[in-house]
């Protein structure tokens, strides 16, 4: 069976609930749906893990697009991680800082990366704040894609 | 196997000094996969590109995170194809402070031919150093060329 374009994906829409950050990086837990081809693909788990899992070894396209509400004055990270815990798993070129000059405004974020996977490894976004205060991931899509 | 290659640069510090008009990218610090086997040559260190070695059509992608000495109305972030822009690829953000942070990404398809390659370039409308902190630039095939 070709598993090229398999995928997992999650995803959240109008979402208005915080996540507390600190300057410890914190896994994003605010999606609310995925859908994903778990037979040779990925397990894309939105409920409690928050990440989406690799079902076979191979090399995969992870993207995010997220829409940040951050605090003012604040300037936070967004990273996509592989078998991410609060201080390692960063996919060299994933990160991207984002300065909030203005409460109330909504910016973009957009990342992606081709990684390695082996099976078992998951990948998931993480969140780092400049310090404690809170953000809001209003919109976000996290696809990730086997290429080969 | 899908046909794939990718530039990236993480936690960069060394900016472009003085760039007005567009300027290629010197800032990607490693190519992936290092081998060609996968029919794109990734190149960081000499000419900065990333060269198809087989016809196809091919996605390009470009996202990072992006710092300005200056302010600039806008900043672009253009892919080139062959040395000339490919104006569809384009994106500019405006810079209001010096060391505004500011992301950016650029999605595009194109046809391409053995031979084809792919850069990015940069430009201010004010003189500024562009620091490229972190990004990924990549293209993978996605299909046969259309002619065929």
């Amino acid at each position: 069976m070709d598993t090229h374009g398999n995928f997992g994906q999650m995803y959240v829409a109008g979402n208005a609930t915080v996540q507390a950050l600190t300057t410890t990086s914190v896994k994003c837990d605010d999606w609310d749906g995925h859908l994903s081809t778990p037979a040779g693909g990925a397990t894309a788990d939105s409920g409690t893990g928050d990440k989406i899992t690799v079902n076979e070894p191979g090399y995969y396209r992870a993207t995010l697009t997220a829409c940040l509400l951050g605090i003012n004055g604040s300037t936070d990270t967004v990273d996509i991680r592989k078998n991410g815990t609060a201080s390692a798993g960063v996919i060299d070129g994933t990160a991207v800082d984002q300065v909030f000059l203005t409460n109330s405004l909504t910016h973009v974020v957009s990342t992606h990366a081709i990684v390695h996977c082996n099976k078992g490894d998951d990948l998931s976004v993480w969140l780092t704040g400049s310090g404690s205060h809170n953000i809001t991931v209003t919109d976000a899509v996290f696809t990730v894609e086997r290429i080969g | 196997m899908r046909i794939f290659g990718q530039l990236y640069t993480d936690g960069n510090s060394t900016p472009q000094s003085g760039v007005t008009t567009a300027v290629k990218c010197t800032q990607w610090e490693h190519g992936y996969p290092t081998r060609d086997q996968w029919g794109v040559t990734a190149d960081e260190t000499t000419n900065n590109r990333l060269t198809i070695n087989h016809s196809g059509r091919y996605r390009i992608e470009v996202a990072g995170e992006m710092s300005a000495s200056a302010l600039s109305d806008p900043v672009s972030v253009i892919v080139y194809k062959n040395g000339a822009a490919l104006t569809r690829a384009t994106a500019k953000v405006t810079v209001t402070a010096n060391g505004d942070y500011f992301t950016f990404a650029i999605l595009a398809f194109d046809e391409c031919v053995h031979g084809d390659y792919f850069e990015v370039y940069i430009a201010s409308q004010a003189s500024s150093n562009l620091l490229l902190e972190n990004g990924t630039f990549s293209v993978t095939c996605v299909g046969p060329r259309e002619d065929r």
